[in-house]
């Protein structure tokens, strides 16, 4: 017989249909024979009186066609060989079998189609067991029933999957020296975020940017204009000189370069055959007293590499080798920093001493990767600044890429999968934060043209990044601490506030979005002891928590942020000097007809101009309105007859342009404002009502008071005419309805001083923070789970910043409450041990009762501090680092879990010992579904199996292997095949398949599957047989790099 | 499971028990398991708790005014008519007005298609997003000890959902497999059928994977004979789950190459569907639709938790709205050739304060809306109409909320039987507790005919 062939139109399928779901019979074979009959054999489990071979077309029709059919005795298992003679025009076919003696009506129903071969003592089946099973000795085993990890490869082996990433080598070793108790004792200490780092692999450099405050004085603005020279050729050496003098070489703006659309000059020269891989520019400035300068920076878009010089020595380069390169030197990677909205500061202090009194130059010489990349740029800024300074997190990507680096790299592991844990239990989403700033009144004053716009975006990316990074750094310095710290930390982080709507959580109407959640998610568990009266209650203590910005240097540390909180917004108006006030001066036209209008009589903006002739307008004194008895000039006829009304201000600045002139504007029910012929702002009732609206718009939303508006006329500074000249104020003031009871416009322009402890909330020089607002407290009384032994009365009269001790008062009781115990034990033994626990099974006792025993001692812990609920110990009790024999080290625990996206990524980078991370890991948790710091829901991600597998997850995982033992960039790190197999001294695919066997499997792997894992190594890409050791070096090595990527898709990697 | 694991473990069996070595799914398009069942579905999960009153406005209460919903408040202007003098429907929802009022397609006017389904919750309503949306994606409120969905069931229920040719009778287009469609036998769940493929080229991906024709003896080789021969893993109730999505990722790779390879998918009827993700999601489903045998396919429309800044029309709340109903009118067009054996739904976990709270948002409340599009639906609008909402009904639940008056299940209940034609019985054991429930509060079970 030979092998089956198959064509285009006989594509066969298999099916398996059985009369009893657990007793199925098994196609181990299929063939044509010289005859082109078909042939398969299947084997079949004792208990059946008749067996068919069906078979369905090509394409299927609905119908299966039996076209063999035979007798078996039934007492016997057997092997079944069907021949099936003309199998042309069939897609599908499936063995069937049947416990009736009558066979079924066949095309082919002879013995010559089916012969039934008995196979004594059950057939072949039982060989099948996997490698560490062995023979079950009968009976009906447990299913779950496995050794406990007993060796002492399986006791690190599960140990390292649990409280670390996975085994590495060197925390493999680790272990083996200090012992299972002295490593878990080991990893009980932990060491703050701020130290220095147990490993070189942790860059802080790549992850952190060192942010000035302050005026930048610029010694070269961005977009200069430089002298440059095309590298076709080396340039004359000493081209990087001061007094070198470039006649012949080009001029233009920066930023140079071409491609990305972004540049001032281009140089469609460059790329191709024809073209040139460098470009030498140099700029020329005068420094007058270089000694006086302060924390000199570098800043600069470079794309793909660029070496610097000041004065002719060199101070700074990126992605470039060779002293100097030649001018046909490539830059050694592609990439560079393309990313122009975020340009790499390179700290310069150290050359200060190379800028001279007079005239200095600045010189960079920036290349290429390859005469056929898609783009260059260049895009320069040198500058100085006052201290003080301060680090922040460069952006998400290099937030995730830390957690990460820390994840495979950090000695201290249990601390950062910890860290890990409980960022991911207090969840909050960066995305959230961003679209908070973005729809900022504060920030959305400065969005006012595309580059405005650009900095903000990129600004408002950082602070919320920075917020998340503020979290996580707490929790990871506090992973072992007490969970009392990390839950108080948590309601009072700026990340939180803004996350779950606490900072618009106001006095008359509460929002429960964190009063929900808090007891849903952070602390009790869902329904468990609370009541919906509970939520509402603990809302109102949340009334008036929000955040403001601060400055760096006067930030409150945690916990005196929390229990003695800032109450003052980020601005508080120190004194206010009235420039135009309430009074006399004004011209009023009631809106009974537009003031002026085009030719298709469509109202326009013209009475709002200086040159407006408004005589015909009535005199009067402002406020104007009518109904609450505070206005100045009273619109008496307005209700009933008109909606609007018109006034116009002619005035003369007295202050200096640059202080600080708001307008101010209290209003009901809408407004729209005007400064010399331009609006300049708009009550919220207004929006979307045209420019301007017509005289007989109405407002929305009808107010009983007015409100109040603040203008920054800072932003409107072009605008304003210096003294003598004059100015227009012109304002619309709109009611909702004729019938309203009232309105008002009183408009005032004064200039403010602050206080000193006012930061801008806008200003990029400040971090965010908690601030409790007294005035939007509910100071009534709050009664909490009433009539149960922790009820809690929270008194009336809690005013001023007394008020905060509502909600933290209830924060801190919750660590005494047996919801909280239960539910945080049983989610930290979710993670560290099994998910086949939960709150219900556990109150219900349905759960396994080694686990409900464990969810017990680990309560008795949380107990047995004198303050309770101290992670340490808890953990600790979890372990049993001492005897080794409670779950956590029985067969429940041993290889049970299926690991989380991120813990299958970090440990498959500690297995494979990469190199080093790139900040690409970010859309490697992207793909496998778990985008860290950028969750939606508040649940943070499950710990529970049901959670990772599914067909896209598993996908993702696989390729995510492939990719990292390809050596792609998108795998978010480096490695390499070769120094990897040195390094283990692996030469040939057994070897390899132990090794993973040993540290990661803990030779539990099946024979099958190391049949497996072995075949694919000794078959072409045919599939057909094409040995090993047959091949070339650099073939078998690539074969055993794709060897690695199918362990690492095996099954058994996806469980920890 | 715990019986065929037993099974498996007793017999020592090779390939016992469901871990049966799976068939390669090469052809184009496999039929249906059942013959003459081309009834299919289409979900679409509201994530977050959809703010019900402001989707369908019950203008002819008086509550629902500028007091109760200072900033979310909609006047006639950003609202449009559903012809019974009560309901009216947010005007970012224009295109639903197409299988609404579907003159432009069936040249007849009137409620058309679509199904606008007031008041819809259940019993002892948890407002909890994550209970709630999975007690509405069980099909069991109130009961956690069910662990497969509410559409697993309803196809587990109907036909051998462990048979090849049914290996992909139903899909997610998600990242992460809906808790609807989840079960013991894994259905498959992607983003994107032309990027569900291995790395490498064509030769690599086939051997990385396993596939013909060396593989046809034993378990097969590659990634699909490491997920088809027994687990090692024998101490984890999730051996063989692992086990079961390698093999579902790995028919899900052919079928959706098959899929793929038709070719660039154009809508048809000129179908634009809405800009995003949601859209990408639907004309994917309409695309499987079309061209592989899936009968059911979910998807999730994130961002409904309007605890701030909901908005109106223009704002959070009326995109999102205006997504879902450009995505209903998009599969209407696009699906005529089989409207009548289609039906789209949308579901959430719950609505919300009828009160707007200080973040210009709403919280979570009860009752929310839900609608049903397609060719056998009868259209109109249910459950909200002078006759059934009294004067106040907005606050009818603890003085905060909107009481349901229809249980969700009674809906499915409808699509299941008259759609997917369910014998009455099978309903208890596809919503267990269905029966009970429906004799403990009739009226929630009152069948709405929308069908």
């Amino acid at each position: 017989m030979k092998r089956f062939a198959f064509s285009a139109t006989a594509v066969l399928c298999l099916g398996l249909i059985f009369a009893h779901a657990q007793d199925r019979p098994q196609i181990t074979a299929i063939s044509m024979d010289d005859a082109r009959q078909l042939v398969v054999q299947a084997e079949v489990p004792a208990g059946y009186r008749h067996a068919t071979l069906q078979a369905n077309g090509a394409p299927l029709d609905q119908s299966w066609e039996t076209m063999v059919a035979g007798p078996m005795n039934g007492d016997e298992a057997a092997l079944l060989t069907f021949t099936l003679p003309d199998p042309s025009g069939f897609a599908l076919i499936r063995v069937t079998l049947g416990e009736s003696t009558t066979i079924p009506a066949a095309k082919y129903a002879d013995e010559r189609w089916l012969h039934v071969e008995y196979l004594p003592n059950g057939g072949s089946g039982g060989s099948g067991s996997g490698g560490s099973g062995g023979a079950d000795g009968g009976g009906d085993p447990d299913p779950y029933e496995n050794p406990a990890p007993a060796s002492k490869t399986e006791k690190i082996g599960h140990l390292l999957n649990r409280i670390a990433y996975g085994p590495s080598k060197a925390s493999y070793n680790k272990v083996e020296e200090l012992g299972i108790k002295g490593y878990i004792e080991d990893q009980l200490t932990t060491r703050p975020m701020s130290a220095p780092q147990s490993t070189q692999s942790i860059k802080a450099d790549d992850y952190f940017q060192t942010f000035v405050p302050g005026e930048e004085t610029y010694l070269i603005e961005e977009g200069a204009t430089w002298t440059f020279f095309k590298g076709r050729q080396e340039p004359p050496s000493n081209w990087q000189d001061v007094d070198f003098e470039a006649f012949f070489w080009e001029k233009g703006p920066a930023g140079i370069g071409y491609g990305d659309g972004d540049d001032a000059t281009v140089l469609d020269d460059m790329r191709g055959n024809d073209g040139y891989l460098s470009l030498y520019a140099r700029h020329t400035f005068s420094v007058e007293n270089p000694a006086t300068l302060e924390n000199v920076r570098l800043r600069i878009s470079y794309d793909d590499g660029f070496v610097a010089y000041l004065n002719g020595q060199e101070f700074a380069r990126a992605n470039m080798e060779g002293n100097p390169p030649a001018f046909d030197d490539g830059a050694q990677s592609t990439g560079g920093n393309v990313d122009d909205s975020n340009p790499n500061e390179f700290n310069v202090d150290d050359f200060r001493s190379l800028l001279r009194e007079g005239e200095n130059v600045l010189a960079v010489q920036v290349h290429n990767f390859n005469n056929s990349s898609s783009d260059l740029s260049f895009s320069p800024a040198f500058y100085h600044a006052p201290s003080p300074s301060f680090q922040t997190i460069r952006g998400l990507d290099e937030l995730q890429e830390l957690v990460h680096a820390q994840g495979v790299y950090s000695d201290r592991q249990f601390q950062v999968v910890l860290a890990d844990f409980w960022e991911n239990h207090f969840t909050t989403d960066a995305n959230k934060l961003e679209d908070h700033l973005e729809d900022h009144e504060a920030y959305e004053r400065l969005m006012t043209s595309d580059a405005a716009n650009r900095r903000l975006y990129a600004q408002i990316d950082r602070e919320a990044a920075q917020m998340e990074f503020q979290e996580y750094a707490f929790f990871h310095d506090h992973a072992l601490g007490h969970f009392g710290d990390l839950l108080l930390y948590s309601a009072t982080s700026p990340a939180m506030l803004i996350y779950l709507d606490n900072v618009v959580n106001l006095k008359d109407s509460p929002n429960e979005n964190y009063a929900r959640e808090i007891l849903e998610l952070y602390a009790f568990g869902v329904d468990n002891r609370y009541t919906q009266g509970d939520i509402e209650q603990l809302a109102k203590c949340f009334t008036g928590w929000t955040v403001r910005k601060v400055r760096p240097e006067s930030m409150k540390p945690f916990p005196e942020v929390a229990r003695n909180p800032y109450t003052t917004p980020s601005l508080t108006i120190g004194s206010e000097t009235p420039m135009l006030d309430l009074g006399p001066g004004w011209r009023f036209l009631k809106g009974t007809q537009e003031p002026s209008t085009n030719a298709a009589g469509e109202p326009t903006i013209a009475w709002t101009q200086p040159n407006y002739d408004d005589s015909g307008w009535t005199e009067g004194a402002s406020g104007i309105g009518y109904g609450d008895g505070d206005d100045a000039t009273v619109l008496d006829d307005m209700r009933g007859n008109y909606l609007s009304a018109y006034a116009r201000r002619e005035f003369v600045l007295e202050a200096g342009l640059d202080d600080e002139l708001v307008l101010d504007v209290a209003y009901d029910d809408g407004y729209v404002a005007y400064l010399n012929g331009e609006e300049i702002g708009r009550s919220s009732t207004m929006r979307n009502y045209g420019s301007p609206p017509a005289f007989n718009t109405s407002s929305r939303n009808h107010q009983d008071e007015a409100a109040h508006d603040t203008i920054f006329l800072a932003n409107y500074r072009d605008l304003l005419k210096p003294a003598p000249e004059v100015n227009v104020l012109a304002l619309q003031v709109h009611n909702t309805s004729l019938t309203s009871s009232d309105l008002t416009l009183a408009p005032r322009i004064v200039s403010r001083s602050y206080t000193e402890d006012s930061i801008d909330e806008t200003s990029a020089a400040g971090l965010w923070s908690f601030r409790f607002h007294p005035e939007q407290h509910d100071t009534d009384e709050k009664l909490l789970f009433e009539g149960t032994p922790h009820q809690m009365l929270l008194p009336a009269g809690r005013t001023g910043a007394e008020g905060v001790n509502d909600a933290i008062d209830v924060i801190d009781a919750m660590i005494n409450h047996p919801s909280t115990q239960e539910f945080i034990v049983i989610k930290l033994v979710n993670k560290l041990v099994s998910d086949e626990i939960s709150l219900a099974s556990y109150h219900n006792a349905t759960a396994p009762t080694e686990l409900i025993a464990l969810v017990d001692q680990g309560i008795a812990a949380w107990t047995s501090t004198a303050r309770p609920g101290h992670i340490g110990t808890i953990v600790r009790a979890l372990l049993d680092s001492t005897d080794q024999n409670n779950a956590f080290w029985s067969g429940i625990a041993y290889r049970s879990k299926v690991k989380s996206a991120v813990e299958y990524v970090n440990s498959t980078m500690r297995a494979l010992d990469v190199i080093q991370l790139n900040d690409r890991v970010s859309e490697v948790n992207e793909d496998l579904g778990m985008i860290i710091f950028e969750r939606e829901e508040p649940d943070g991600f499950p710990e529970e199996a049901t959670g990772w597998m599914d067909t896209q997850g598993l996908l993702e995982r696989i390729k995510f292997g492939q990719a990292l033992t390809r050596g792609l960039n998108r795998s978010g790190a480096s490695w390499d095949t070769a120094s990897f197999l040195k390094e283990n001294t692996l030469t040939s695919p057994q070897d390899v398949i132990d090794h993973f066997n040993r540290f990661y499997f803990q030779d539990h792997l099946t024979k099958e599957n190391q049949a497996i894992l072995l075949d694919y190594v000794n078959t072409d890409t045919a599939c057909l047989p094409s040995l090993w050791s047959a091949q070339s070096a650099a073939m078998k090595r690539n074969r055993l790099r794709d060897l690695i990527g199918l362990i690492l898709a095996s099954p058994d990697f996806q469980f920890q | 499971m715990n019986t065929s694991r037993r099974q498996f473990l007793r017999n020592g069996a090779l390939f016992g028990g469901a871990l049966g070595f799976q068939p390669f799914l090469l052809n184009d398009k496999l039929n249906a398991a059942e013959p003459g069942d081309n009834k299919k579905l289409i979900f679409i999960f509201q994530r977050g708790g959809n703010d019900g009153i402001n989707t369908i406005i019950p203008r002819g209460d008086s509550e629902y005014n500028t007091t109760n919903r200072p900033s979310l408040y909609l006047p006639e202007s950003d609202s449009l008519d559903l012809g019974n003098g009560f309901a009216q429907l947010n005007s970012a929802m224009t295109p639903m007005m197409s299988l609404y009022n579907s003159s432009q397609l069936t040249g007849t006017a009137g409620p058309g298609n679509l199904a606008v389904i007031h008041r819809v919750g259940y019993a002892n309503q948890s407002r909890s997003h994550f209970d709630s949306q999975g007690y509405w994606e069980k099909g069991v409120p109130r009961d956690k000890s069910v662990k497969d969905g509410l559409f697993y069931r309803q196809l587990a229920k109907t036909r051998d959902i462990t048979s090849p040719e049914n290996a992909f009778i139903a899909a997610s287009i998600s990242g992460s497999q809906l808790e609807a469609l989840q079960g013991e036998h894994p259905f498959p769940n992607f983003r994107e059928a032309d990027d569900f493929a291995f790395l490498g080229d064509d030769d690599q991906k086939s051997k990385f994977l396993g596939e013909l024709p060396s593989a046809l003896k034993d378990h097969g080789k590659g990634v699909r004979g490491l997920y088809s021969t027994p687990s090692s893993l024998r101490n984890s109730r999730y051996a063989d789950l692992v086990n079961q999505t390698g093999q579902a990722m790995s028919n899900t790779l052919g079928t959706l190459k098959s899929a793929v390879n038709q070719g660039p998918y154009v809508p048809a009827n000129g179908a634009v569907y809405p800009d995003g993700s949601l859209g990408e999601k639907l004309m994917e489903a309409a695309m499987l639709m079309k061209r592989t045998p899936v009968r059911v396919v979910g998807v999730n429309k994130g961002g409904f938790d309007t605890h701030g800044n909901q908005g109106g029309v223009d704002g959070k709340h009326g995109d999102l709205l205006g997504d879902i109903a450009q995505g209903f009118q998009a599969l209407y067009l696009d699906l005529q050739d089989q409207w009548e054996d289609i039906i789209v739904v949308t579901m959430t976990e719950f609505g919300r304060t009828s009160k707007e709270n200080g973040g210009g948002g709403t919280d979570h409340a009860e009752a929310s809306t839900m609608f049903v599009g397609g060719g056998g639906v009868n259209g109109g609008v249910y459950n909200c109409d002078s006759t059934t909402w009294s004067d106040g009904d907005m606050f009818s639940k603890r003085g905060r909320y909107l009481a349901r008056v229809t249980d969700f299940r009674a809906i499915f209940g409808e699509i299941f039987t008259k759609h997917f034609g369910n014998e009455t019985a099978l309903l208890d054991s596809v919503m267990p507790g269905y029966r009970e429930a429906a004799d403990d509060v009739p009226g929630d079970f009152r069948q709405l005919g929308i069908l």
